[in-house]
């Protein structure tokens, strides 16, 4: 595997981890919730990932979304939000990422170097 | 407001296609996605100079590919509707399969029946059965399922527990017919172009 591709796989394991903790701080639309990732996660996801990835987390009941007459655009924009079972997932998501993070930290530190 | 720059029937060649392709999800489910996608396109077009539709659409991929991702994540979420269950659940939401829903919803409830006598006749073989009795000179075969001790008359058992055996395979049979032609309508319907 080629490090393109390890990173890939770490993005989509984090992906839904990265939109949950976004929507935990504001109700927001595909785009805006993608940019946000990039430009302040410094991740590149893609465009053909977001809308897969809120479909199947609202399905999943973890949020909810709602169609927007927004003034700013030309046409309707489906806003997301954060339901309650998704507040506590993200709970405890983060919880299994500060474990991983703080092991992974301790590893890399201590045990294996280049 | 900006204006979105780029050729209308690239967006509505890329839906059709899209749509198509989304096939296996509900109509409610496809209207939703596609009615975003448009969204994103849009708002995603009024980034670029030029032909912003074209490189916004080039962003999503082909429409077959965009589609898989979508239809990748629905297997997640309904852990693969490759059963009967899963198969009835989706032909429930064409309302051109519901005669059909209810011809498959009687033949299990014949199947089912099959079974329940069958467990009866395993639970009081003497009081169920199938028995000949000759009456008014012609023969006369009757499933009982609650016979009295001695009742009857001259009439006799036929098959005994094999009658177990028979309902069993009758459901059986039932069920790989009716299961076998679901999977065939499915993969008729649900099968992108």
């Amino acid at each position: 595997m080629d490090l393109s591709a390890w990173k890939a796989q770490l993005l989509k394991g984090a992906a839904e981890l990265a939109v949950l903790v976004i929507l935990d701080q504001r109700e927001t639309y595909g785009l805006a919730l993608l940019e946000s990732i990039r430009e302040v996660g410094g991740i590149e996801m893609s465009e053909g990932s977001i809308y897969p990835l809120l479909t199947r987390l609202q399905k999943e009941g973890k949020i909810r979304g709602r169609w927007v007459d927004d003034p700013e655009a030309a046409h309707p924009r489906k806003y997301y939000s954060l339901t309650p079972g998704g507040r506590a997932f993200l709970s405890e998501m983060l919880q299994a990422w500060d474990e991983f993070e703080a092991g992974m930290r301790i590893l890399v530190s201590d045990g294996v170097r280049p | 407001m900006k204006t979105v720059r780029g050729a209308p029937e690239q967006l509505d060649g890329y839906m059709a296609r899209f749509a198509a392709s989304l096939k296996p999800l509900s109509q409610a489910e496809r209207d939703e996605i596609l009615a975003e996608t448009r969204s994103h396109v849009f708002d995603r077009a009024q980034r670029f100079s030029g032909n912003g539709v074209q490189r916004a659409l080039a962003e999503l991929g082909s429409p077959e590919e965009y589609a898989e991702r979508f239809l990748a994540d629905e297997q997640i979420v309904t852990k693969e509707v490759d059963t009967t269950i899963g198969r009835i659940v989706r032909l429930a939401n064409r309302w051109e399969t519901v005669p059909l829903l209810l011809l498959v919803a009687a033949a299990y409830a014949f199947a089912f029946m099959m079974v329940l006598i069958a467990v009866w006749k395993l639970i009081f073989p003497a009081h169920v059965g199938l028995w000949v009795t000759y009456e008014e000179n012609r023969y006369q075969l009757d499933l009982l399922l609650w016979r009295e001790a001695g009742g009857s008359g001259d009439g006799r058992e036929v098959l005994s527990y094999s009658l177990v055996v028979i309902l069993f395979s009758i459901a059986l049979m039932i069920h790989v017919a009716v299961s076998g032609s679901l999977k065939r309508l499915s993969r008729h319907l649900f099968q992108a172009p």
